[in-house]
């Protein structure tokens, strides 16, 4: 006998096959993908939980099943952007030595995700900085992680000897500023042109204006290869 | 981005009927419509629109070498918004002038009408560009500029509100309908290839002003009345000064029980939980006291942080003039913020964190102004740097975004600004784009200069 093919083999019903733990994730992920979306569209000081619940087609109840409201809802999204936004960058860098190189490497693979995911990082970059307690420290710690990698470079220049401690917490500062700047206007579409802007403000500090733009050319060759 | 000082509401200390509590600002200098640029720009752009227009042809049409346009101006972008800024802020000082040379709001506006009527058959390339070349402009920020031009105007007719007779009973949208019919009108009027015909029209656009503030009866009076003497204005040369103080706002926010309340409430509460109750129980001042000055708790915020702005761009521009220079006027401008931060923690807490977190988006607006307000400061550098073409275009707002996002986190993660240890450091990140490395490591060991000791 001809077997049926999986999808239309009969399955006991009433007792769904699905398990309660998988219709919870499955719901989990509706309201988190509405959520990015209402966040970004609307703003988080401007979206209430009402315009989530609608946009997942989900009751309030299932809503406050997995969130305490829209802040904790931020705070898992802003936390699930990041950790995706990471892996990629990780990906991205590779095998890559040298403290310019990989910076470059990642920096393009954090745009590209950007690119990919314009909502998410919109959540991430300017609405987490307007959100509650959690969502600001995540958005501070990403930038604090930031300044942390350009003070490094310090050991790779001799250019950054005596700088002002605050240089690379400014630096990281403006680098997020742009980046807001550029999404606001909604220019985030050039992502090489994005990089080589950004990477210039990252490198020349420390490697000078020349050898800046030839670490970027040279990124930019090996991403397109 | 806007000005903080074309978005301010020199409103906000109005008494009823008077004209006496708003301030004139100075002149721009250099005069917009004598500066070469700024007059090519303004009529190159009314002729071919905003897109179309070249830096090149801008430079040769006023007569000026490219070097000498970058020293000036990062591109053409910066130089409209520069222009554009100097002909409201050239406005400003115009209908404030006009205002306050008359006895009560209701002969304030009726001279100002006629002088604004004036001004716009006098710069018919001027209107043009403001009400249809911004608009069609794909720039974002050269439409902001239009916006915040217009709601100048509507800021400056709601002063009828402390002299209508029943204040409560004015919609609060009244002078921004009022203002938006007029701009209306003109546009479709140019639009159409028509004349703007200013002074045929101006009484109606009196009457449209005055009518929700003073009923159909009254603002009908309008209608016949002639045009009050000494209602031109005639226009001294412009002030020698490349930088000039602003004055300071009045009342003193820092005294005016108003804004000082609004502060430390938006402290303690955060701006959505504060209520004009609160507001006026704190300030000490009934409902009705609140009506007369203010339409609505957005009105009252915005106009106190107004004024708070503008007490800071006073401190600003006092200790800048103190030094020879830009590099001297600036580190003179950083310790004198340093001591401002020092002394109004809690001011600066709710310009850079709470207004963010607002739902309001005006307040937002306001916010980034503030901001943008430092990048120009920071980006006069541009005139006197050694090679102006190689400064980025967007030098001074990469330094002042960096500064901002500096102060925010700090604030955000409850740390100690630490103000006067940062701003050395903060001066180093702002003379690099303009003098390079070297120079701005000399910040960094240069001792706090005298003039940046702002006495109040």
């Amino acid at each position: 006998v001809a077997r049926l093919p999986q999808a239309l083999q009969n399955v006991p019903v009433g007792r769904s096959r699905v398990s309660r733990e998988e219709l919870g994730e499955r719901q989990f992920e509706r309201i988190v993908t509405a959520a990015t979306e209402v966040f970004a569209k609307r703003g988080f000081q401007a979206s209430t939980v009402e315009n989530i619940i609608d946009a997942a087609g989900i009751g309030v109840g299932s809503f406050y099943a997995h969130f305490d409201g829209k802040e904790d809802c931020l705070d898992a999204i802003t936390q699930r952007i990041a950790a995706e936004a990471r892996e990629s960058v990780v990906a991205g860098v590779g095998t890559e030595e040298g403290w310019a190189p990989r910076l470059c490497a990642g920096l393009h693979e954090l745009l590209i995700f950007a690119g990919d995911n314009p909502l998410a990082a919109r959540v991430v970059l300017l609405e987490a900085q307007t959100g509650g307690p959690k969502a600001v420290a995540l958005h501070a710690a990403l930038v604090d992680e930031v300044a942390g990698y350009l003070r490094s470079g310090r050991e790779a220049s001799d250019l950054g000897r005596g700088w002002p401690p605050a240089f690379e917490e400014a630096t990281a500062g403006g680098l997020v500023w742009l980046a807001q700047e550029r999404l606001l206007r909604g220019e985030m579409g050039d992502i090489d042109g994005l990089f080589a802007e950004l990477a210039e403000v990252a490198l020349e500090p420390y490697l000078g204006v020349d050898a800046a733009r030839r670490e970027i050319k040279a990124a930019l060759s090996r991403a397109g290869a | 981005m806007a000005l903080a000082q074309r978005t301010r509401s020199p409103g906000n200390g109005g008494r009823p009927g008077t004209t006496r509590s708003h301030p004139i600002p100075s002149r721009p200098d250099p005069d917009p419509f004598v500066d070469p640029v700024s007059v090519a720009l303004v009529s190159l752009i009314a002729e071919r629109g905003y897109e179309a227009v070249e830096v090149e042809v801008i430079a040769e049409r006023a007569g000026v070498t490219m070097e000498a346009f970058h020293r000036r101006f990062a591109d053409k972008q910066a130089a409209t918004v520069a222009t554009i800024e100097a002909c409201l802020r050239d406005f400003e000082w115009m209908v404030e002038t006009v205002y306050a040379s008359r006895a009560d709001w209701r002969e304030g506006l009726r001279a100002c009408a006629w002088a604004i009527a004036d001004h716009l058959e006098e710069h018919p390339d001027l209107v043009h560009v403001l009400m249809i070349d911004l608009l069609e402009a794909k720039n974002e920020m050269l439409r902001v500029l239009r916006e915040e031009t217009l709601m100048y105007g509507a800021r400056v007719i709601d002063r009828a509100r402390a002299a209508a007779p029943e204040p409560e009973a004015v919609p609060a949208g009244a002078a921004a309908i009022a203002i938006g019919s007029i701009a209306q009108l003109l546009t479709h009027r140019l639009q159409k290839g028509e004349e703007l015909a200013a002074h045929a029209t101006v009484r109606q656009m009196i009457y449209l002003s005055m009518r929700p503030y003073l009923g159909e009866e009254t603002a009908r009076e309008e209608l016949s009345l002639p045009r009050p003497e000494g209602s031109h204005l005639e226009r001294p040369a412009a002030e020698p000064h490349r930088h000039p103080v602003p004055p300071r706002p009045e009342p003193d926010p820092f005294v005016d029980p108003v804004t000082v309340a609004v502060i430390g409430l938006i402290d303690e509460l955060g701006y959505e939980a504060v209520e004009v109750e609160a507001i006026a129980g704190r300030a000490g001042i009934s409902s009705e006291e609140f009506a007369e000055r203010f339409t609505d708790k957005q009105e009252c915020v915005l106009a106190s942080v107004e004024a708070y702005v503008a007490d800071f761009e006073w401190t600003v521009e006092t200790a800048y003039a103190s030094g020879e220079g830009w590099r001297e006027g600036l580190r003179a401008s950083a310790y004198a913020v340093a001591d401002y931060i020092d002394t109004h923690p809690t001011l600066l807490k709710v310009v850079l964190v709470d207004l963010l977190q607002a739902k309001n988006e005006r307040l937002r607006v306001l916010r980034e102004e503030s901001l943008m307000y430092g990048a120009r400061v920071i980006d006069r550098g541009r005139a006197e740097a050694a090679d102006p073409r190689s400064v980025a275009p967007e030098a001074g707002a990469l330094a002042m975004g960096s500064i901002g996002q500096l102060l925010t986190h700090r604030l955000q993660k409850g740390e100690d600004i630490a103000a006067h240890e940062t701003a050395p450091q903060l001066l180093y990140l702002a003379v690099r784009p303009y003098f390079g490395d070297a120079a701005a490591r000399e910040e960094l060991r240069m001792p706090r200069p005298v003039g940046s000791y702002v006495r109040r």
